[in-house]
């Protein structure tokens, strides 16, 4: 098996991961899907660099966090535009969606805009925690596999977890006391 | 604002947490990745193609305009040696020729 056959299988393997991971921190599919690309070709330009230290999942994890934190700073100015489209349902929440839905439509909405407001809110809490929330909540990885994404022990992980809940509560009351 | 309200609100939002809504790769996405390292493997052919064609091109100005330099010197020396070599005949050829005429104008 050549090089381009290995990493058409690495891709296939883990495509669907590294968008939703990416999925976690831009919150818009196309804009996942392009960060996406980036890692998979960071990837294929680094390969070399693997040392097999870490799990080949672990070091797409870490590849695609570290590129969509880098979206996310440049995309600042951007950020009004996407709530504005957001909250006018204006982006393409597309069948790509694997979440379904037994609400009725005016439940649908009601949660469609909570939704909203909780990924606001994840926006607004530091760096670290946030890392660690999108991984275990989008991802499901366990408390190990985040500990290693983010080269820190699993007590670490712990306490951001738990500053990233109380945090997110703290930006949820803010703004359901203002609104 | 009640406080119950809005604390029952943050608690309610809170739960979607559990839940958050899910994605997975389009159809195509596999095909774009695939297409982009093909693309950056042509631009590496490419500019790999470029820069070692400029290089060679250089190093053989250098050595066409050394071969140049060299055979402009060597034809102006050469050019001197047979100014000189020219200039001596002649100088030669009139001394021989005097000596004779002297030796036959002794010799009567």
């Amino acid at each position: 098996m050549n090089n381009k056959e290995v990493f058409r299988q690495l891709v296939e393997d883990y495509k669907d991961k590294v968008v939703n991971t990416c999925f976690g921190f831009v919150h818009q599919q196309e804009d996942a899907e392009d960060i996406a690309q980036e890692v998979f070709v960071e990837a294929w330009l680094n390969y070399h660099k693997f040392r097999g230290e870490a799990s080949l999942s672990t070091w797409l994890y870490r590849i695609a966090v570290n590129k969509s934190l880098d979206a996310l700073r440049k995309r600042k100015t951007r950020k009004y535009i996407d709530l504005i489209k957001n909250l006018l349902h204006l982006n393409n929440e597309d069948h790509n969606q694997i979440k379904e839905s037994n609400l009725d439509p005016l439940q649908k909405i009601e949660t469609e805009e909570r939704e909203q407001v909780l990924i606001n809110a994840l926006d607004l809490i530091p760096v670290n925690q946030k890392i660690a929330i999108t991984l275990a909540k989008y991802e499901d990885l366990s408390m190990k596999e985040i500990a290693e994404v983010m080269e820190t022990t699993e007590s670490a992980v712990e306490s951001l977890l738990s500053r990233a809940k109380v945090s997110l509560r703290k930006h949820l009351e803010e703004y359901y006391k203002n609104n | 604002m009640n406080a119950n309200n809005y604390k029952e609100k943050t608690e309610k939002t809170m739960e979607l947490l559990e839940a958050l809504p899910k994605v997975k790769s389009s159809a195509y996405f596999q095909t774009r990745v695939e297409a982009s390292i093909e693309l950056l493997n042509t631009n590496k052919v490419y500019s790999f193609n470029l820069n070692t064609a400029l290089r060679y091109a250089f190093f053989i100005m250098i050595i066409v305009l050394n071969i140049g330099v060299s055979y402009s010197y060597l034809k102006s020396n050469n050019n001197s040696k047979e100014t000189r070599e020219s200039m001596i005949q002649e100088l030669s050829g009139t001394f021989f020729t005097n000596s004779t005429d002297n030796y036959s104008l002794t010799n009567q």
